[in-house]
């Protein structure tokens, strides 16, 4: 790099960031649900303080060293320029974007699920969940996107404890890989057959199994994460799931250009199995059919049975075969790898001890508070003053048996909305109430 | 019409047919001997003076689209502060979130405690039977020096009496439904504006 461009890059790095800088202090300015926010901010401050001084000795080092200083310039910038997404997702992370009422349960839960990571939830102008995290291990975080319009769609966000099962159930991704490999390859070979050219065979080959390898991992990643919410919010999440399916296509093959996501019906099918399998489904919904009746809370208890059935009905509509053989393949070694799964989502699901199948007990109580059109924080015991707050798994299966029993007779959009504003209310409160507790307990 | 003492409160709280809610319920402590405390949630609404010439009821339209320019909803974590200044005027809410029974009204009064450092509840006071919602309050800052706020502390308290027959703030034209936090002033709404102007 000549003299003149080394100074006009310089120049251009030390300008952009000052303006990171200068951002990010305003952003520290600002408000966030948790400390999550502000302590990327430092990292982030401690790694723009370190871009400041390594530019300081890149331009000293210019004079002795003109190619290795303009290298290390460019490289240095381009780092920097990484950076910048950070600085929008933690703007996107402010208490005016993000439903700042769930943060602290879902950090609270995440902490617990995945121990060694710091979570950061901010918003998204897609209408897409998703999640980031960091391979390093200089420093393990976790980002999950939210749609922002949904802000206040106390409902749709238990979508995010699908996005927390992504980093934890990678390892599991790829070492089940060993176990379906041989398979794989061997039933890709079959459609490749043999021609008078090995090596374009090969080639031809590696391109296959590459292909159904890819939709394998996805298939398996998604369908591991549907579980997991299931596995910590119960049928909560199963409605969830089916709630936004709702709006998709519900059979649509996985293909490249749908980053090989399996189908809807396919994913609530998977969930409901694994209910049924490792979560008891059958009498965990019994006892709480039981327990809203002993309530007088007969109805409630009708729409949660025929809410699960409704789902089954759902999954149980034929659907063709794929038409692509390699999907036929990848979901051939899926269902190999999914008792494994399976297995795998309960260990880690386990680390959360307040799931949805130990807070049963809880629901009819709340369900007495919403009819009352009150936020379900609290377990209140007659003849007791002090009160217990409720768990999060409970107040969001109240929430849900609740918006159950409207939509029988056809669920308003304002009393969505108000069912919702309840429900985001009732977290909030019992997450403070519980923190209170513990506090006064050291009193 | 008499105030309700201890007793009474928790005898209202307890009965299972239309019960009187407060919720989250901190501490139990709260219920004293004829009132029950309430804290500060953790949503404020200050109001942009720069961006307000004017505020004139009458003036309807002009009112619901300058709302959202000339009050700034905010909100404040646990543990943080929120400063309010000499002659500042803040809306803030109740944490806790009010379900009146239909025979029992209530009033807001400050607590003497903050009277003394300047600090004014200065709300609506009257809480209306069948009322459901965080109760939203006024806040004005009539000291000469700086207070600090912080969400959860004890603000006001609750005085309740029997309202004699049943009554339901939620049968007539109620403009507050079920919130959650503080809400901006709906003075538009009111059905006689239009021939007052």
């Amino acid at each position: 790099m000549l003299e003149f461009q080394f100074a006009r890059g310089l120049l251009h790095a030390k300008y952009d960031l000052d303006r990171f800088q200068l951002y990010l202090k305003r952003l520290d300015a600002l408000d966030f649900p948790s400390a999550s926010a502000k302590d990327r901010i430092q990292h982030l401050g401690k790694q723009l303080g370190d871009t400041e001084s390594k530019l300081k000795a890149i331009e000293q080092d210019y004079s002795a060293d003109p190619i290795g200083a303009s290298d290390r310039l460019v490289s240095e910038y381009r780092k920097l320029v990484r950076n910048r997404s950070q600085l929008e997702v933690l703007d996107r992370a402010r208490s005016d974007e993000v439903p700042w009422s769930l943060v602290p349960s879902i950090e609270k839960l995440a902490n617990q699920i995945m121990p060694s990571r710091d979570l950061l939830l901010t918003t998204t102008p897609d209408m897409n969940y998703m999640v980031s995290w960091s391979p390093s291990a200089a420093h393990n975080f976790v980002t999950i996107y939210l749609p922002g319009l949904h802000r206040a769609n106390a409902f749709l966000h238990i979508l995010i404890a699908h996005e927390l099962f992504h980093p934890i159930v990678e390892p599991f991704v790829v070492s089940e890989q060993s176990n379906i490999d041989t398979k794989l390859r061997d039933e890709c070979k079959k459609l490749v057959g043999k021609s008078a050219q090995p090596l374009f065979d090969q080639q031809r080959l590696d391109q296959l199994v590459h292909y159904t390898l890819q939709a394998w991992q996805q298939i398996l990643r998604e369908l591991m994460c549907d579980m997991g919410a299931v596995a910590i919010f119960g049928p909560a999440a199963l409605w969830t799931i089916s709630s936004f399916a709702a709006t998709c296509e519900l059979d649509l093959e996985p293909a490249p250009e749908t980053q090989f996501y399996p189908p809807w019906r396919r994913r609530l099918a998977t969930a409901i199995e694994y209910l049924k399998e490792k979560e008891d489904l059958e009498n965990k919904l019994n006892q709480l059919a039981e327990t809203l009746r002993e309530a007088t809370h007969t109805t409630h208890a009708d729409a949660v049975l025929a809410g699960i059935q409704d789902e089954e009905k759902l999954t149980k509509v034929p659907t063709a075969a794929p038409t692509n053989p390699l999907i036929q393949i990848a979901y051939d070694c899926m269902n190999e790898s999914l008792d494994r799964a399976k297995s795998e989502v309960k260990r880690l699901s386990e680390s959360y001890p307040r799931r949805w199948s130990s807070s049963i007990e809880e629901v009819a109580s709340l369900i007495g508070r919403l009819e009352l059109m009150v936020p379900p924080c609290e377990i209140i015991e007659s003849g007791k003053h002090e009160s217990q707050p409720a768990s999060f798994s409970a107040i969001l299966t109240a929430a849900w048996v609740k918006r159950l029993t409207l939509e029988t007779t056809g669920l308003e959009l304002s009393k969505y909305r108000e069912l919702c504003r309840l429900t985001l209310k009732a977290i909030e409160d019992a997450d403070l109430k519980s923190d209170f507790l513990a506090w006064k307990g050291t009193q | 019409m008499s105030v309700l003492s201890n007793g009474e409160l928790w005898s209202r709280v307890e009965r299972s047919e239309d019960p009187l809610v407060l919720t989250p319920m901190l501490d139990p402590g709260q219920v004293g001997a004829a009132s029950i405390d309430v804290r500060i949630g953790h949503q404020f609404i200050i109001l942009q003076r720069s961006e307000v010439p004017h505020v004139d009821s009458s003036q309807s339209e002009e009112l619901l689209d300058s709302l959202h320019r000339t009050q700034r909803k905010i909100r404040i974590q646990s543990k943080q502060k929120f400063v309010i200044h000499p002659r500042q005027l803040v809306l803030a809410a109740t944490l806790e979130y009010v379900s009146m029974p239909k025979d029992l009204a209530a009033t807001v009064e400050g607590r003497s405690s903050w009277g003394r450092l300047g600090l004014i509840i200065a709300t609506a006071c009257s809480v209306a039977p069948g009322f459901k919602g965080c109760i939203t309050l006024e806040l004005v800052n009539d000291g000469e020096v700086p207070i600090v706020l912080r969400p959860g502390m004890r603000i006001a308290q609750l005085v309740f009496f029997n309202s004699g027959k049943d009554a339901d703030y939620r049968d007539g034209n109620s403009k507050y439904n079920c919130p959650t936090g503080p809400e901006f002033s709906k003075i538009h709404l009111d059905q006689e504006t239009e021939f007052w102007s």
